[in-house]
């Protein structure tokens, strides 16, 4: 699908195409819903503010992708410098611990992807939820797929300490796979 | 290293978890906060055009009022735009011989603008003791007098450099002391010429 850079309309159809993927990659990332909207938003308005200079020698969902994990990532970042700054803050005094609405409204699983890297978190998302594989993640993100095959076997071996062995995964029989997206033969067996 | 794959039940949980947790209210393109945030986005640009029109304009009423009003207008004009090159170029004379008189220079410009006067004064004072030393007082003083009364009465005081030994005299302070020294300077002059 091809976008015209700068062209208002164009860039409207990419944020309703990637809107819905991006939200839950960034959920993953942030584990918080307001804060994985307020950054899919910020990447947008930056994305909008680079649109007339995008130069469309990549996928335009890739270039999205990758100022919406950047901006997540920036958020974690300021997020944990607030978290340091609180505790230095409140050093000597009693600790408030965590805001119970946000301990409630976290899963397990929620908690263990976002204590994930968040490129990491990511790549999982990708890969399990929207049913790309590593070629396809490999290209969006302009890594290897060596790359892309050591992220998903650290995610699975960080949430199986967290959630259970059965979170570690099975090796592929021939038809296991249930992907969205077209895949090659050879994806399946790589990295 | 295999890539291994997730049981189905643990993908729809997973799946399950986010959308649960991350629900899809996504906002219209309409009101997405990239097509609200134009407005304040491009606040430089719109800032940055109306300086552009505004200096334009400016310009276009200065031209037509130094071309086209009526004169006296035009006089104003073309005085206000001299007193201010008059001043840069005033700026551009002191500041230049500052790494002559590099004291004297800066405690001028630490007085600030209404020091400009007095400062003239203290270059006559530094060089009054040196005309009494060497038999050169009158070479020596004869021309630091002079570019000073061309500079600080440029302005106003045009005509004055012609009269400079007269109106020094009749002036106040700094007539007293530029006139011993003035009144040797065309004897010593004439003397030199003499020779």
């Amino acid at each position: 699908m091809a976008y015209k850079p700068g062209d208002h309309d164009d860039f409207d159809r990419l944020y309703r195409a990637c809107y819905p993927r991006l939200l839950r990659i960034l959920y993953a990332i942030t584990g918080d819903a307001a804060s994985a909207e307020d950054c899919v938003q910020e990447a947008f308005v930056r994305a909008f503010a680079a649109w007339p200079r995008f130069k469309p020698d990549r996928p335009a969902e890739a270039w999205i992708h990758q100022i919406a994990v950047n901006t997540a990532i920036s958020y974690r970042r300021r997020a944990r410098l607030r978290s340091v700054g609180e505790v230095i803050r409140r050093l000597g005094r009693p600790g408030a611990g965590r805001d119970p609405a946000e301990t409630a409204s976290q899963s397990d699983v929620g908690k263990a992807l976002a204590s994930l890297p968040p490129k990491v978190a990511a790549d999982f998302v990708l890969r399990y939820v929207h049913g790309y594989n590593n070629r396809e993640i490999a290209q969006l993100e302009g890594v290897s797929e060596r790359t892309i095959g050591a992220r998903l076997s650290q995610a699975r071996e960080e949430l199986a300490r967290r959630l259970g062995p059965e979170w570690r995964g099975e090796l592929p029989t021939s038809d296991t796979h249930s992907v969205v997206l077209p895949r090659e033969p050879r994806g399946l067996g790589d990295a | 290293m295999p890539d291994r794959e997730l049981p189905e039940e643990l993908k729809a949980r997973l799946s399950a978890e986010l959308t649960s947790g991350a629900p899809l209210n996504a906002p219209l393109p309409s009101q997405a906060r990239y097509a609200t945030a134009p407005a304040a986005a491009r606040p430089q640009a719109r800032l940055r055009g109306r300086m552009i029109t505004v200096a334009a304009a400016a310009l276009v009423v200065l031209l037509a009022a130094a071309f086209a009003g009526p004169p006296q207008q035009r006089a104003w004009l073309v005085r206000t735009v001299g007193n201010i090159a008059g001043n840069l170029g005033a700026e551009v004379n002191t500041s230049s011989p500052s790494p002559g008189h590099s004291a004297p220079a800066e405690s001028n410009r630490g007085g600030g603008s209404d020091d400009r006067s007095p400062s003239p004064s203290t270059p006559d004072a530094d060089e009054t003791p040196g005309a009494q030393e060497s038999p050169e007082p009158s070479e020596s003083a004869e021309p630091s007098q002079t570019p000073e009364a061309h500079e600080s009465p440029q302005p106003g005081e045009s005509p004055q450099p012609t009269e400079s030994p007269d109106g020094g005299g009749s002036s106040g302070g700094d007539g007293d002391h530029s006139s011993p020294s003035a009144s040797p300077t065309p004897d010593g002059g004439g003397s030199d010429d003499g020779h």
